[in-house]
């Protein structure tokens, strides 16, 4: 009902305001410092684009006792615009499990109908990092992502983070190369909360969730999925270094579930989309790449080891539902290896989420112990990642992640005879 | 006397057979009761069968159900499981329609504490499948994150919580039924107690150095990886 009537209450608002190009939203409420410093970089950033647009910055409901809109004395000039107005989106309630710097479907639910109601061209979201952190938002990238909504070439524009080696390593081990492999789009952060929508994406992000509530209720939107499905336009722009996410408190099998899970779901949901596709293609990227320092610290991998052979030497019988018997075979000779000579074959990792994958659809077994059961194998890709940075360097990373991806592309007739055949016997 | 003798023995023989001829029907109606029953649960089985494999009732059940019934039925497949309790039921039908008509011949009540008992004992199946179910999924979450945690002795402890839910469940079974019910509770608070105080003897005692050398080792432990390594 509130959420309702917040939307209501935008859609007055908006005749009042006029036509709009492009809404801006912030994913938290701001402090003023922070709300001031991201209008004075929306003024600068306004000033880089090609062509003028109106702009109206979204801002959750919570705030909007703090901030009336427009701001008193805060009316920026932006070149070729009118006055800079602010709208109130119904903000949901965090849940108390979740990782808190996840966006939710509820959000992007609010945003697309908002914009959509407004007639927008485009959204653009600024997630945790860039809304609510001054130091990290510029002009530059403002207009990075901005851009491509008021030129209208593009759909959907997702972020592409500058990472160290050995950060966002659940990305870079399932999210990315199984998002790649699905629907064959080279999106590297397919996660990342600093993106902008074009109108032809609002109506799935709107209605979508609508049609099937119990499902949708605060699940991890998959934008790539929903642009490839339509065959939408997507593009990445380089938005430098992200601070590393908060993991505090945060368990790594509760972090696989409410990550992993939704693509996962994400795959029963497409099944007849993604069985289609074969092979992946580059997908446009703009803005200039930043190169990254050498580590100044090897990784010891012993605890990550131990904890991969713990899980072996435990989990065997719940493997056992999952896995077919050769991944298990091949298991049992990993966990006899010394960490220094640790390695797990990226085609085996592939399988192995491919399985998980097929668990998670067939529920084999409960879906909250099937996540349980993927962490000692996930660590054990860790341990065996980390022994070959170690040993080749920075350079070879990105390198690295290209070779696990193309492993995933050649194991995807695995996943499809799995897919489609579960009940066949599989040695 | 003798006469008396004979009559007294003529009269007992024909209680006798009377009682005998008075039952006789009634033993023969249970007879007919579980055969007719037996002849109609093989055949309202026979068409379940056919019906559940038409629909594909076990790639159904295992696609959509929580719960995997091949762990706690030997029957291994849904629709085996399904057409032997219907089979069964029937035949549980008439064995009470059996002893419903050797009961009006016997005019006591053994009918009446039949269908109590029955009912009784589908209650206590139930107790059972969902003890085993619960008890199965408890192990499961307590090995899994105990792996995690990495604990050495996860299945060690899943296999104890395993069986204190199998325990628990089968007291309350036999409690139940009324199973030597006082033996099965001071059974049970025994075994219950022994099991605690034997735990809080080992953490107490045998494992004092066991504990000290952990905290010891916890205080003293390099950064774990995770500060290195990020997931995400």
């Amino acid at each position: 009902m509130a959420e309702m009537e917040t939307l209501q209450e935008s859609k007055q608002e908006s005749s009042e305001i006029g036509p709009t190009d492009l809404l801006l939203a912030i994913p938290a409420p701001p402090s003023s410092d922070t709300l001031a410093a991201t209008v004075a970089k929306l003024e600068e950033a306004c000033g880089l684009l090609s062509m003028p647009c109106r702009l109206l910055l979204a801002l959750p409901a919570e705030t909007s006792q703090e901030i009336p809109a427009p701001l008193p004395g805060m009316e920026p000039n932006l070149p070729g615009t009118s006055a800079l107005h602010f709208v109130n989106y119904p903000l949901p309630p965090p849940n108390p499990g979740a990782i808190p710097w996840i966006p939710n479907a509820a959000m992007y639910r609010a945003l697309c109908q908002l914009a959509h109601k407004l007639n927008a061209r485009g959204c653009t979201v600024l997630g945790t990092d860039l809304g609510c952190n001054r130091d990290s938002l510029t002009a530059e990238k403002l207009t990075l992502l901005m851009g491509p909504a008021i030129e209208g070439n593009f759909d959907l524009v997702m972020p592409l983070y500058t990472t160290q080696p050995l950060d966002d390593l659940l990305n870079k081990s399932i999210l990315y190369p199984l998002t790649r492999t699905l629907y064959g789009h080279r999106i590297e952060n397919p996660l990342g909360n600093e993106l902008q929508l074009s109108s032809k994406m609002f109506p799935p992000l709107s209605a979508g969730a609508s049609q099937d509530s119990t499902r949708a209720q605060g699940r991890l939107p998959w934008l790539a999925t929903v642009a490839a499905n339509r065959n939408l336009k997507i593009c990445q722009v380089r938005l430098g270094t992200r601070r590393p996410s908060s993991s505090d408190g945060i368990d790594l099998s509760d972090a696989l579930a409410q990550l992993a899970g939704p693509l996962f779901l994400d795959m029963e949901d497409n099944a007849a989309f993604w069985q289609r596709i074969r092979g992946s293609h580059e997908v446009p990227t703009f803005g200039a790449a930043e190169t990254l320092s050498e580590p100044a610290e090897t990784v010891d991998v012993r605890r990550m080891v131990d904890a991969f052979q713990l899980g072996e030497s435990n989990l065997r019988d719940i493997w056992s539902l999952i896995l077919p018997p050769v991944t298990l075979l091949e298991l049992k000779k990993l966990s006899r290896l010394s960490p220094d000579e640790f390695h797990m074959e990226d085609a085996l990792w592939a399988r192995i989420v491919y399985d998980f994958a097929l668990a998670h659809r067939l529920r084999n077994i409960h879906r909250a112990h099937l996540f349980g059961a993927l962490t000692p194998l996930y660590l054990g890709w860790v341990a065996s990642y980390a022994v070959e940075i170690n040993k080749s360097g920075i350079a070879a990373a990105q390198q690295r992640m290209e070779q696990l991806a193309r492993a995933y592309e050649s194991e995807k007739p695995y996943l499809l005879s799995r897919w489609r055949w579960p009940d066949r016997f599989h040695p | 006397m003798w006469e008396q003798v004979h009559q007294a023995l003529r009269e007992s023989l024909h209680r006798a057979v009377f009682k005998v001829a008075t039952l006789l029907p009634g033993v023969l109606a249970l007879v007919v009761a579980l055969l007719v029953s037996i002849l109609i649960g093989w055949i309202l089985a026979a068409i379940l069968r056919r019906i559940l494999i038409a629909l594909r009732f076990d790639a159904r059940v295992e696609r959509s159900g929580v719960v995997n019934i091949s762990d706690w039925s030997s029957a291994k497949t849904p629709t085996f499981l399904a057409t032997r309790i219907v089979f069964w039921a029937t035949v549980v039908a008439g064995l009470f329609v059996g002893i419903a008509a050797l009961d009006a011949s016997l005019s006591s009540g053994l009918s009446a504490y039949v269908v109590t008992y029955i009912s009784k004992i589908v209650a206590a199946v139930l107790l059972l499948i969902v003890g085993a179910i619960i008890a199965r999924f408890l192990s499961r979450s307590v090995l899994i994150n105990g792996v995690n945690m990495n604990v050495q002795h996860a299945r060690l402890l899943s296999l104890g919580v395993k069986w204190l839910v199998l325990v628990f469940t089968a007291a309350m079974v036999l409690d139940h039924l009324g199973i030597a019910r006082g033996i099965v509770d001071l059974g049970f608070g025994i075994l219950f107690g022994g099991i605690v105080l034997a735990l809080a003897l080992a953490v107490g005692l045998g494992s004092r150095d066991l504990v000290s050398r952990s905290l010891e080792r916890d205080r003293h432990k390099t950064p774990p990886d995770e500060d290195v390594v990020r997931h995400f």
